[in-house]
C-alpha cells in the first residue's frame, strides 16, 4: 500500500557564499560570474546538463517548472538565473534563485535519506570551491531566515484520495504542524483539481540536524500512509459501487472528449490515480500516470505544438492527446 | 476558500503552523503566494511576527531604517521582503533578529552539518585548489582568469615564504 500511498522524496539544500550579496541584490554580471563559477566546479563533480534561463525560450522555462525541475522563483532571475540537471535527473541545482545555490534531489518513494546522501555529497565536493555563508551559532545563512541552520527541506509528496474524500484533512494538518510538520496541497496551476497530492515537509530548519529532521518527516510520513490505509478501506466497504463508476467514467471522458481544460483533466486524471490505487480499475498504462498528468499542463502542450496557442485550441490539443493515450487501453 | 491577501481569488496555497502552540492559518491564491515567496518560506507568516517586533509596536520605525553596512538592506526592506541582503546582515541586525529567529524556528542555535572553514584549509590546500581552478579556466581558455588566479598563489607563496 506503500507504494501507492507515496509518490516522491525531495531534499532541498539552499547554501549561500560567504561575503556576496544574496541573489536579489547582485548584478546581472556578478550573478553571470557566480553561474559560470558554480558550473564550472560541477563539472568536476558529476555530469549535469547546463541551462541559463536567458538563453531558454519561455515554454521550455515554463515547462521545466511545470515538471518542478526548477521553482517560479528562478523566474524573478530571468536574465541570468540558471540550473544544471543531472543526466539521471535526480539532481536539479539552481543559481541565484532566492539563495546562491538551492540544490535538489528528488527519488521515488519514500526514500529521504538516499536523497539526502546524494545531495550531502555535492553539496560538500561544492563547498570545496566555495566558501560558504555560515555561523557556528545559526548555521547556514540564507537569504531567508526560515531557511537558516541546516538550510535543509525535507519533503515528501504524498497521494492521500481516501482522507480527502473523508474530509480528515484539515485535522491532520492542525495534528502533525505540532510536530513540527507542514502538510499543504501539491503546488502549480490546477492545484485546487488535483486535490488528492499533499507535500508534506519539516517546517523548522534550525536546532535539529539533519537526520533528526528526516527521520520526524519518516514518522509522520508513516503515521499518514496508515491513516490513508485505513480510510481507503473503510471508502471502499461504504462506497464501492460508487468508486468503481467514478474512476471508470473518469477513464470514459478522458478516453472520448473534444474538449477538455486542465482543471478538468487532473480531477478526472486523480479520479484514475484513485481508482488504481484501489484496484478497482486496471488499465494499460498505469505505470505512467504521473507522467501523463505533468504532460497535460498549458506548457507542456504548447511545446509538443511547438508554438504558444490559445487556451481553446490547447483545450482540443488536451483532449486529442488524452484520447490517443487512454483510448482502447481498458482491461476487462 | 477566499486569498487572504487579495480577497478575490480561490486561495489553493493553505498552510497552518504550530510553534509552541501558537497557531496561524495563511491562505492564498497562487498568484499571491507566487509573490509573497510563500511557496519557498515554509508557510511563514512575516507580518505575524512583525507584528510582534518591539521596535515597530513602539512606533521606533526609524530604527528599521538603519542599514547594513556591508549590503545596504535595511530592516525596513527585509521586513517589507522577507528577504536579508546578505550574510552581514545577520551580524548587524543581530539583536532585531533573534527574536523573530526564536518565533519562526522555535530554537537557537544550530546543531547540524558544518560548514568547510576554508580558513582552516592549510596551506598546501589551498594552493592546490587554486591550481584545480588555474587548470580548470586553461581548460576553458579563459587566461585571464587564469593569471589572475597564478598571481594570487604566487602572492600566497611569497606570504608563506617569508614567514
Amino acid at each position: 500500500m506503500e507504494s501507492n500511498v507515496i509518490v516522491s522524496s525531495r531534499i532541498r539544500l539552499a547554501r549561500d557564499i560567504k561575503g556576496m550579496p544574496f541573489p536579489h541584490m547582485m548584478s546581472n554580471a556578478d550573478c553571470q560570474k557566480l553561474v559560470d563559477k558554480v558550473f564550472d566546479a560541477l563539472d568536476d563533480i558529476g555530469d549535469f546538463d547546463y541551462f541559463q534561463l536567458g538563453k531558454m525560450n519561455l515554454l521550455n522555462i515554463q515547462m521545466a517548472i511545470e515538471s518542478n525541475d526548477i521553482s517560479k522563483e528562478l523566474l524573478k532571475n530571468s536574465e541570468t538565473g540558471a540550473y544544471a540537471k543531472s543526466i539521471d535527473e535526480t539532481v536539479t541545482i539552481m543559481v541565484c534563485e532566492e539563495d546562491h545555490i538551492r540544490l535538489q534531489c528528488i527519488m521515488p518513494g519514500l526514500s529521504l535519506r538516499k536523497a539526502y546522501d546524494i545531495a550531502n555529497d555535492i553539496d560538500s565536493e561544492l563547498n570545496k570551491s566555495f566558501e560558504y555563508a555560515f555561523s557556528s551559532k545559526l548555521g547556514y545563512l540564507t537569504a531567508c531566515p526560515t531557511n537558516i541552520g541546516t538550510g535543509m527541506r525535507a519533503s515528501v509528496m504524498m497521494f492521500l484520495p481516501a482522507l480527502t474524500i473523508a474530509g480528515s484533512i484539515d485535522d491532520i494538518i492542525a495534528t502533525i504542524s505540532k510536530m513540527g510538520i507542514v502538510l499543504r496541497g501539491s503546488r502549480g496551476e490546477g492545484s485546487k483539481a488535483s486535490e488528492f497530492m499533499y507535500q508534506l515537509s519539516n517546517e523548522i530548519t534550525l536546532g535539529k540536524t539533519e537526520d533528526e529532521i528526516i527521520t520526524m518527516v519518516e514518522n509522520a510520513v508513516l503515521k499518514l500512509v496508515d491513516l490513508e490505509t485505513n480510510a481507503r478501506k473503510e471508502l471502499l466497504e461504504k462506497n464501492y459501487d460508487m468508486l468503481v463508476d467514478k474512476c471508470h467514467r473518469a477513464y470514459g471522458i478522458l478516453s472520448n472528449s473534444y474538449i477538455m481544460s486542465t482543471d478538468e483533466a487532473q480531477k478526472l486524471l486523480s479520479d484514475i490515480k484513485l481508482g488504481l490505487a484501489l484496484g478497482l480499475i486496471k488499465i494499460k498504462n498505469a505505470d505512467s500516470i504521473d507522467d501523463i498528468c505533468d504532460s497535460i499542463k498549458p506548457y507542456h502542450i504548447m511545446g509538443r505544438y511547438g508554438k504558444n496557442i490559445d487556451s481553446e485550441t490547447r483545450d482540443k490539443c488536451r483532449a486529442k492527446y488524452l484520447h490517443n493515450i487512454f483510448a482502447n487501453t481498458l482491461i476487462e | 476558500m477566499i486569498c487572504d491577501k487579495c480577497k478575490n481569488k480561490e486561495a489553493t496555497f493553505h498552510s497552518r503552523t504550530n510553534i509552541n502552540g501558537k497557531i496561524t492559518e495563511v491562505h492564498l491564491c497562487d498568484e499571491c503566494a507566487t509573490k509573497t515567496g510563500a511557496y519557498s518560506k515554509s508557510m511563514m507568516d512575516f507580518n505575524n511576527f512583525f507584528n510582534n517586533d518591539p521596535l515597530i509596536s513602539l512606533g521606533m520605525d526609524e530604527l528599521s531604517k538603519e542599514v547594513c553596512d556591508f549590503c545596504g538592506t535595511s530592516f525596513e526592506d527585509f521586513k517589507n521582503s522577507g528577504l536579508l541582503g546578505c550574510d552581514h546582515c545577520y551580524d548587524y541586525f543581530e539583536n532585531k533578529l533573534k527574536d523573530i529567529i526564536e518565533n519562526v524556528q522555535g530554537a537557537n542555535y544550530h546543531v547540524g552539518k558544518t560548514a568547510l572553514d576554508h580558513n582552516q584549509l592549510t596551506y598546501d590546500e589551498k594552493i592546490e585548489d587554486l591550481r584545480e581552478q588555474i587548470n580548470r579556466a586553461v581548460d576553458k581558455e579563459d587566461y585571464e582568469t587564469a593569471a589572475k588566479i597564478k598571481k594570487q598563489i604566487e602572492k600566497m607563496q611569497g606570504e608563506h615564504n617569508g614567514k
